[in-house]
């Protein structure tokens, strides 16, 4: 697992407020496990997790499947690691920002959660994906799933409602997320690659750019 | 850099754990890229499966910034620095070992890589390529030369050099000695760099002489073998040493190849690039021998120790040697604007500096490909004279040493330690000492220093004696390792010092200090000005701050000399100097210079960037210091010359805090009740304060029985921060309906660590506004829940806020006056203040993050930037430990009857330093040699704090003194 025997290395990040879950669906994604014991994380960690990609293009074609290897970075959500987690921000691809659908300030506290990804995330709109987290204490929910939809909808971003103590929607929302990721990757390499076969040098010109634009927009996802 | 003070052992623990895992997975994953760039021939694959597209999207938004494990990193090693760096560097060092190795594997952003080929080969030569090649471009004569020369590169380009540095050396010796040398960081490096190295290799020669730097690279690389055995021996450390040797050589090859050339030493001139080298080499010998100088000396490696991570920021050895150059060129490079500026302030630490150098070299080898590209990359932009040379924290580093002759002082500071001769050990300390002083590159080192022993000997007073006997044994016995080496050095040495002297003396043509460098050594007497000329960048810059020094300069001079004389008494004084740091100043500074990078030079940036986005951020900070050096420096030459100028561009800064409660003319008694409510509007982040009514104010005017009463609002303890509110004026009333909403734009995190201060005022219609009462709300404990009206008894003006005593904390500090002469033979010629500021305590914390501090320090009346220094920022700490030692000397006696030290704590913030309180050390008579002035109002506590210094001549005495707002004066930014 830890061999270099895959295609891509992809990382991920997950964040939002403390105590939504943000572990324990990693855990969850990685070891089929659950520990319902609230250990707060210090600063920093990430699980590791090998999986097949299979993408389907745009093109309608699948092509072989691509082994990934993801590296999943676990945030504290605690405000005193404020700093500390935010620096990993700009280190992921793409980000699992949780809420606690039984905590209504966790989802209040998306927005600013996505306002610090953009802030620090290695660009201003990162792939992200919204996860109403705990979504097997429906009796203790707090959060309409309207709302979330809207919220996530907004933003542009796929909404989960999921569940790390039973599994419930963990790897779609996870494998949601790196088909972005690939997408964009494809759409990212397509852009710097045609620049730098016709051109190659500092910059594109403005039309190129919007050429590489179109093109985005007609692979886009 | 991160701060991780809030951590407890565990968790750090934890993080390491983490970041070592990481590591781990980076090193694999960069064993998998290497793999892939060897076999895949599909760019566009390539790209994908190496994870290029992120990383030049990446660096596209966050350029040169460290990745999040990197600077995480750096900041625990800082901290561990901070603690003990015995056990914890080690541990660190392996991690980054691995991190650096795994970060060489790392697939460099595309971008970085292509520029790096390009523009490195524009700049340097190959030799210079390697770390050299960073500090040669900074210099900035051989910007212009380097591009000529493509063909020196050749050797280099063979394909030898995978990383820059063997390609240097490869060339340089031809390759095999290089290779032993470098085997450990080289292999790695030249694995995956060979791409870049040989993009590189393209890359024009520089002129002859930026060629002979190179050479001389070379020739260090010969030599760095067998320096690097013993190096590694020592471990990390030891193993990047010959790298900062290199470095060190390569700069002062640079410099003094500049200056024989402008000198016309005899003996610089006659060697020529090649004699050159081979003599450079010697010096690399010589750093190899300066390992055995730290085996000796266990200090020695805690200072390095020290030095790196304050002047690196921890981050330096990370950074590798471009961290490490750049780190030590800003130091240099901070020294030597401060020489110019600061007569009074004297650091001398030349031992520390050069082990400073060492110590980054150490960690910095594996990376150093990295900065070197950067380097590289940067020294382009950097080669063009002016200071823009945006100060990146990573790249920009090198940049200023090109820019200045400060760079080259800090690198003959270094060569003259590295490479003195035992026989000449004598007068080679001296002679180095003096050089240090005059450079005042050492400043840097002397922070390091003053936190290191405070750490060791922690209950210990600080006593400068001691250390300053360490450095010198420390060099010393370097001198002694490198005998032959030295001697050569000392050459080299001798014209950067000149140089260096030339430069702040160019213009005043007082060659005091050349003369003695020259007569020490007996290559340098030709120390013409005209040698400043090649530099043409830096030339403009030094003749400004000579111009506006050169009455001061001589008396600088004067003092240097006799600072030098002293300073092999390696006395007190001599530690007391070294202290100072010199590194604090630059922080205001940087932070234009980083604005400049980010925002005004974006194409540098991205260039800074690609280089080496990962690994730059690690030395963010201390680059950025150097290069705000720089900044400084350029503002100060300006100001020195017209103080009143100065003054008046400071003066601005935090406002009018202190206003508050100034426009009382009233002396009427406190009554009456005032009715408000308290809101806070979570839709809008809005305070809101709705004011009803008062009733029963006190009349203001008797006779007229006429009060216009009208209420106003700050937000504590910063008042100038949120500014104040008013409602209307109600005019012939004392029971006003107001009704009004008073609203504040704020966080309501920010507002739970304020205090609400309403007071209600009489307006008089000639500004005479008198006081009527006023209340205070401690937000913290305000119920929120409660938004309805109440009636508040107005109350007296307290005194703590009058003064804004409350909550401004207090200061731990020791002061000591050395007279004149009263050290005996090598009595100085005038006297000195020493100023030690240890901590402060309960400042007030004016943001939720908390108070990032730092202290300011002038000796009024005399606010140039010369009088001015200041400590490190500490951050988000309201107790926060400065021990920064301060050293004014050229006072007599009788000057401190009329001078005041004036010691200001500032909340330190990305646009705008925030006022926390001072205090003034003086006699507090109102007037200064006769002037009437309004700074001269010392406390009583103060004045007896002042009074005894002055009768205790050369001890030491401890104070407390309250920290209380500054009225009437410049807050200096």
């Amino acid at each position: 697992m830890s061999d270099g025997d895959y295609d891509y290395l992809v990382k991920f990040l997950a964040l939002g407020d403390s105590g939504v879950g943000k572990t324990s669906i990693l855990y969850q994604y990685t070891d089929g496990k659950f520990n319902s014991k609230f250990i707060t994380t210090v600063g920093i960690d990430f699980r590791e997790k090998r999986v097949m990609y299979r993408p389907t293009g745009p093109d309608g074609l699948s092509g072989r499947g691509q082994r990934i290897h993801l590296q999943l970075w676990d945030t504290a959500g605690q405000e005193r690691f404020r700093s500390l987690t935010t620096a990993f921000f700009r280190d992921a691809m793409g980000f699992l920002l949780l809420f606690d659908m039984t905590n209504e300030q966790s989802f209040l506290n998306v927005r600013n959660w996505m306002s610090q990804l953009q802030m620090h995330a290695y660009c201003e709109n990162p792939d992200v994906v919204l996860c109403g987290n705990k979504n097997d204490l429906e009796e203790q929910r707090v959060v309409k799933e309207e709302d979330a939809k809207e919220l996530a909808e907004k933003y542009g971003i796929p909404y989960f409602e999921t569940s790390a103590a039973n599994g419930t929607n963990v790897s779609k929302a996870i494998e949601t997320l790196l088909d972005l990721i690939m997408k964009r990757m494809e759409r990212c390499v397509d852009k710097s690659w045609i620049p730098e076969g016709v051109v190659q040098s500092n910059g594109h010109s403005s039309t190129e750019r919007l050429n590489e634009e179109k093109e985005k927009s007609k692979c886009g996802c | 850099m991160l701060d991780l003070s809030f951590l407890t052992e565990e968790e750090y623990e934890k993080l390491l754990q983490v970041l070592q895992r990481d590591a781990e997975l980076k090193k694999k994953d960069g064993d998998r890229i290497r793999r892939l760039q060897d076999s895949l021939k599909d760019e566009k694959k390539k790209k994908f499966v190496t994870g290029e597209w992120f990383h030049e999207v990446k660096a596209k938004r966050f350029q040169e910034d460290l990745e999040g494990p990197e600077l995480l990193r750096v900041s625990i090693r800082k901290r561990q620095s901070d603690a003990d760096y015995g056990t914890i560097e080690h541990a660190q060092e392996e991690l980054e070992g691995m991190f650096l190795s795994s970060e060489g594997t790392a697939v460099p952003s595309p971008e970085s890589e292509e520029e790096r080929s390009q523009e490195p080969t524009l700049d340097s030569a190959e030799g210079y390529q390697m770390k050299p090649k960073p500090r040669l471009r900074l210099s900035t004569l051989p910007s212009t030369e380097k591009r000529s020369n493509r063909e020196d590169v050749s050797p280099a380009d063979s394909g030898v050099a995978v990383s820059p540095f063997l390609a240097t050396r490869n060339s340089s010796e031809g390759y095999g000695k290089g290779h032993e040398g470098h085997s450990l960081s080289s292999e790695k490096l030249s694995e995956r760099d060979p791409s870049d190295c040989t993009y590189r290799a393209g890359v024009d020669v520089c002129d002859g002489a930026t060629q002979i730097p190179t050479i001389q690279l070379a020739a260090q690389g010969k030599t760095s073998p067998s320096s690097k055995i013993p190096v590694m021996t020592k471990s990390s450390k030891g193993v990047s040493y010959p790298d900062t040797v290199l470095s060190n050589t390569a700069d002062k090859s640079e410099w003094n190849v500049a200056k024989r050339e402008s000198l016309k030493s005899s003996k610089l001139p006659s060697l020529g690039w090649e004699n050159s080298l081979p003599k450079q080499g010697g010096n690399y010998t010589v750093s190899s021998l300066g390992n055995k100088d730290e085996e000796i000396s266990l200090d020695r490696e805690h200072f390095k120790n020290l030095k790196n991570f304050w002047e690196k920021g921890g981050e330096s050895a990370l950074t590798n040697d471009s961290s490490e150059k750049s780190s030590e060129k800003a130091s240099m490079v901070e020294v030597n604007g401060r020489l110019p500026r600061l007569r009074r302030s004297l650091s001398v630490q030349s031992n520390q500096s050069q082990n400073s150098d060492e110590k980054t070299s150490c960690n910095v080898y594996p990376k150093a490909r990295v900065l070197h590209k950067r380097s590289a990359t940067l020294s382009s932009s950097e080669d063009e004279p002016t200071y823009i040379t945006p100060p990146r924290k990573g790249s920009g580093s090198s940049i200023p040493r090109s820019t200045y002759g400060r760079s080259k002082g800090a690198a003959i500071h270094r060569n003259t330690s590295d490479g003195n001769g035992k026989q000449h050990l004598v007068e080679e300390e001296k002679k180095m000492q003096r050089f240090l002083r005059r450079s005042k590159l050492p400043v840097r080192v002397p922070s390091l220093k003053i936190e290191s022993p405070t750490k060791e000997r922690s209950g210990i007073i600080f006593e400068p004696e001691t250390p300053a006997d360490e450095y010198v044994m420390a060099d010393a016995s370097k001198r002694k390792t490198d005998s032959l080496v030295g001697r050569v050095q000392i050459l080299i040495e001798s014209v950067s010092l000149e140089e260096l002297d030339q430069v702040t003396m160019e213009s005043n043509s007082e060659t005091q200090i050349n003369l003695e460098a020259n007569e020490e050594l007996p290559g340098d007497q030709p120390c013409d000005p005209t040698g400043d000329q090649p530099r043409s960048g830096a030339a403009d810059e030094r003749e400004a701050i000579q111009e506006a020094d050169l009455p001061q300069l001589s008396e600088r001079n004067k003092h240097r000399s006799s600072v030098a004389k002293r300073l092999p008494q390696a006395n007190g004084l001599s530690l007391a100097k070294s202290m100072v740091n010199l590194y604090t100043t630059t922080e205001t500074y940087s932070k234009p210079q980083m604005l400049t990078q980010q925002y005004l030079e974006p194409e540098r940036a991205k260039d800074l960037s690609r280089s080496t986005p990962l690994l730059l951020s690690e030395t963010e900070s201390d680059t950025a210091s150097e290069i705000s050096f720089q900044f400084s420096r350029h503002k100060k030459s300006p100001s020195l010359g017209s103080h009143s100028s100065d003054m008046a561009s400071v003066s601005s800064v935090s406002g009018s805090v202190l206003s508050v409660y100034s426009g009382d003319f009233g002396s009427v008694d406190a009554q009456g009740l005032v009715q408000f409510a308290l809101d806070y509007d979570e839709k809008n982040r809005e305070f809101q304060i709705y004011v009803s009514q008062c009733k029963d104010l006190a009349i203001v005017d008797e006779k007229k029985g006429r009060t216009d009463p009208y209420v106003k609002t700050y937000l504590l303890p910063d008042k100038a921060r949120m500014g104040k509110r008013k409602t209307s004026v109600k005019k012939r009333t004392v029971n006003p309906v107001y009704n009004e909403v008073l609203r504040y734009k704020i966080e309501k995190m920010v507002l739970l660590i304020q205090k609400l201060n309403l007071s209600v005022w009489h307006n008089d219609p000639l500004g005479r506004n008198s006081f009527l009462g006023e209340m205070e709300v401690d937000l913290a404990s305000w119920d929120w829940s409660n938004n309805r009206l109440n009636w508040y008894l107005l109350k007296p003006r307290s005194l703590s806020t009058l003064n804004c005593t409350d909550h401004r904390g207090v200061m731990n500090l020791s002061i000591k006056y050395v007279p004149p002469g009263s050290l005996g033979w090598k009595s100085p010629t005038s006297g000195e203040v020493h100023i030690w500021v240890k901590d402060t305590k309960d400042l007030p914390q004016l943001r939720p993050s908390g108070v990032d501090s730092f202290v300011k320090c002038y000796v009024l009346p005399d606010t140039s930037k010369k009088s001015y220094q200041k400590t490190r920022v500490i951050k988000r700490d309201s107790n926060p430990v400065f021990n920064h030692t301060i050293v004014y000397d050229g006072f007599h006696t009788e000057d401190l009857k009329d001078a005041c030290v004036e010691l200001t704590v500032w909340d330190h913030e990305k646009l705008t330093n925030h006022f926390l309180g001072g205090i003034r050390l003086g006699l507090g008579t109102g007037s200064s040699y006769g002037i009437a002035v309004d700074w001269m109002d010392s406390t009583q506590e103060e004045v007896a704090f002042w009074q005894e210094m002055m009768t205790t001549a050369n001890e030491w005495i401890e104070g407390t003194l309250p920290l209380r707002s500054l009225a009437g004066k410049k807050k200096l930014k």
